[in-house]
């Protein structure tokens, strides 16, 4: 990998000389990680109202003052975004590029519907149609990463088959000396030469599990990892050694076998890593244009805090550029929280069912974004959310959040429907493996009597959300064995 | 519990369609209807759902190991195979009967092109389930009518 990186490198190099042949010294080339602090400085997409601060001795600041107490600023922000809301994905999209950045900047909302979290379908299109002026996407950084460890397995199938292949002739060749007397023999040099499999097989093992034990990998389903590998990856100094520089490093001793016993017949097959990185050599400074197929994509919990809590985003629909008023977003996001879709007539505002589950998902996403989080689909991890600290680009979600609604204030419904031992053990067990703690949130629903009528209210909407009570449950495996501190 | 209409389930499918297409990169996409036949010489009913029938990229899955097929492929890869993708969404409720009508009235695969020890797994029929969730992931899985050899390593 030493090499490989090396040679990225060099090729990197090489294609910025050509762009500009002066003074650029080779490790600027690189591709800079970009500053995740400075970039998602802001928690949410609303820019907030400060009022300066009052000096009584400062005439200036008085007037100030006076002037805001007799002209209030009216809204300390407005709606800046518009989303509208499709009934084929049956979700809210952004399309408006500057819309897009800033939803996703400021507070990670949404999902780029064509990449795995941040909206980068645009670059990696320019980029797989030969545009050497965009950068490098995460997706491209793990996808490099599978090719890398689809090589690796493939390599240890292959030893593995020579190795049996070799005990198979040994067999054969033991059989042929000692003819049918003393069984003793061959069988000790094949189980030596089996044991030398097994050690060899473990260690090639253990370069494959091994990355997934530290924090980089455990992503593996697909979900934002962060991007800041990205530079990582073509560093060939040690400072900044990841995984996946360990893998190449370790496995390519490997594709060299070390036995000398190995018989000369065999190709010296090495597994060249850099195919791809050195291909790379493509004409400088190409330009494509692509017609951007992608759109940010808010799930129906987003949109609605987006509309409702934050009060940034108006929705409309593909008919009308008319803005929804909050009770037909309530509405529109009550019948499409199942698939199929519930028919308009379904549903009354003033009658509607405190069971429906975007009611439910609602509040709970509603819970953790109040306080703080940043709240993802959690489908690839069998869970309904995933709490992020700040954001997926600077860590891992910690938490994977499993909703349980509740009945205790209804009559005689039964709870956790289907819901067994081997449901929770299985999901338990997917999230260990990515180091995520499952909470169990408890969703208290209250019965319909107590969210009837909400509309005649001023603020019935957050009346009825009050009636709702959330109550978390944080698990984890105990196994008495390893956990005995 | 309502039954989805012709109208959602194509919805649905426009969206595993996009997926597929712009983001993995499929090709020689056929779209499958409910009401046409997939093939005119067999007897099968028509599809309960509408269906997706494509080639990935690369080839999905492959029950035998990667080492049996090494040595051709490194001069030249044989295009992957062509899939049937049976698009559903995340808070549907599919039943059995779903699942087994959508097996039942899909053509049989050949498989004799894989020939040998295989023969039994790749006759077996399978499908791709894209699931589609609310925030736009499309989360796939393969599907066999019926058990068949683990994928080593």
């Amino acid at each position: 990998m030493a090499d490989t990186s090396a040679n990225g490198a060099a090729t990197a190099a090489a294609t910025a000389a050509i762009g500009s042949p002066l003074n650029k010294p080779p490790h600027s080339a690189k591709p800079k990680r970009p500053n995740y602090n400075v970039i998602h400085a802001d928690p949410l997409p609303v820019v907030l109202y400060h009022s300066p601060t009052l000096i009584p001795h400062n005439p200036i600041s008085l007037l100030h003052h006076l002037y805001l107490y007799f002209f209030p600023p009216v809204q300390s922000h407005k709606v800046t975004y518009i989303g509208v809301f499709s009934p084929v994905t049956m979700s809210v999209e952004i399309r408006d590029p500057t819309a897009v950045l800033d939803l996703w900047n400021k507070g990670f909302w949404g999902k780029g519907s064509l990449s795995r979290s941040e909206p980068t379908w645009l670059n990696r299109e320019m980029r797989r149609l030969g545009d050497t002026q965009v950068g490098e996407t995460s997706e491209e950084i793990t996808r490099r990463r599978r090719d890398q460890r689809k090589e690796m397995k493939k390599e240890r199938a292959r030893k593995e088959k020579e190795e049996l292949q070799k005990i198979k002739e040994a067999e054969a060749k033991n059989n042929e000396d000692t003819g049918s007397v003393s069984n003793g023999k061959p069988i000790i040099a094949d189980s030596k030469v089996v044991v030398e499999l097994e050690t060899e097989i473990k260690g090639l093992d253990e370069t494959v599990t091994e990355p997934s034990h530290p924090s980089v990998p455990t992503e593996e389903a697909g979900l934002p990892t962060p991007p800041p590998s990205s530079d990582e990856l073509n560093t060939s100094d040690g400072e900044s050694k990841t995984d996946i520089v360990n893998i190449g490093s370790e496995t390519l001793p490997v594709s060299v076998p070390p036995t000398s016993d190995s018989p000369p017949a065999q190709p010296a097959k090495v597994v060249r890593f850099d195919s791809n990185t050195s291909t790379k050599e493509i004409p400088v400074e190409k330009k494509v244009i692509v017609q951007n197929q992608e759109h940010l994509q808010l799930m129906l919990s987003e949109a609605f805090f987006l509309a409702y809590a934050l009060g940034v985003l108006s929705v409309t629909t593909a008919d009308s550029p008319k803005p929804l008023s909050l009770p037909e977003i309530f509405k529109l996001f009550l019948r499409h929280s199942i698939f199929p879709p519930l028919p308009e007539s379904s549903i009354s505002l003033t009658n509607f069912n405190p069971d429906n589950s975007f009611l439910i998902n609602y509040v709970v996403y509603h819970h953790f974004r109040s306080l703080g989080w940043v709240v993802k689909s959690g489908v690839k991890f069998s869970v309904d959310y995933l709490l992020y600290k700040r954001g997926p680009v600077f860590s891992h979600a910690e938490f994977a959040i499993l909703i349980i609604p509740s009945y205790s204030r209804w009559e005689g419904k039964e709870e956790n429907v289907g819901r067994e031992w081997y449901w929770l053990h299985s999901i338990t067990r997917v999230n260990s493996q990515v180091k995520k703690t499952v909470v169990l949130v408890y969703v208290d629903v209250p019965t319909a009597d107590e969210v009837k009528g909400w509309d005649c209210e001023t603020d019935g909407l957050k009346t009825v959300l009050g009636k709702y009570r959330i109550r978390e449950v944080a698990l984890r495996r105990w196994i008495p064995g390893r956990n005995r501190e | 519990m309502t039954t989805a209409e012709t109208s959602d389930l194509l919805n649905l499918r426009s969206v595993v369609l996009s997926n597929l297409q712009h983001q993995h990169y499929w090709t020689d996409i056929k779209l499958l209807d409910t009401q046409v036949d997939i093939d005119e010489n067999t007897q099968n009913d028509p599809l309960p759902r509408p269906m997706i029938y494509g080639r990935p990229p690369e080839q999905l899955y492959n029950p035998e190991p990667a080492s049996s097929t090494n040595e051709a492929s490194s001069s030249e890869k044989p295009p992957a195979d062509k899939e049937y993708v049976l698009p559903v969404h995340l808070t549907e409720k599919l039943t059995l009967r779903t699942w087994a009508s959508v097996f039942d009235n899909l053509p049989t695969p050949s498989g004799a092109a894989e020939g040998g020890e295989g023969g039994g797994d790749a006759k077996k029929k399978r499908i791709v389930v894209a699931v589609v969730s609310g925030d736009s992931t499309v989360v796939y899985y393969i599907m066999h009518d019926g058990i068949v050899k683990p994928r080593q390593n």
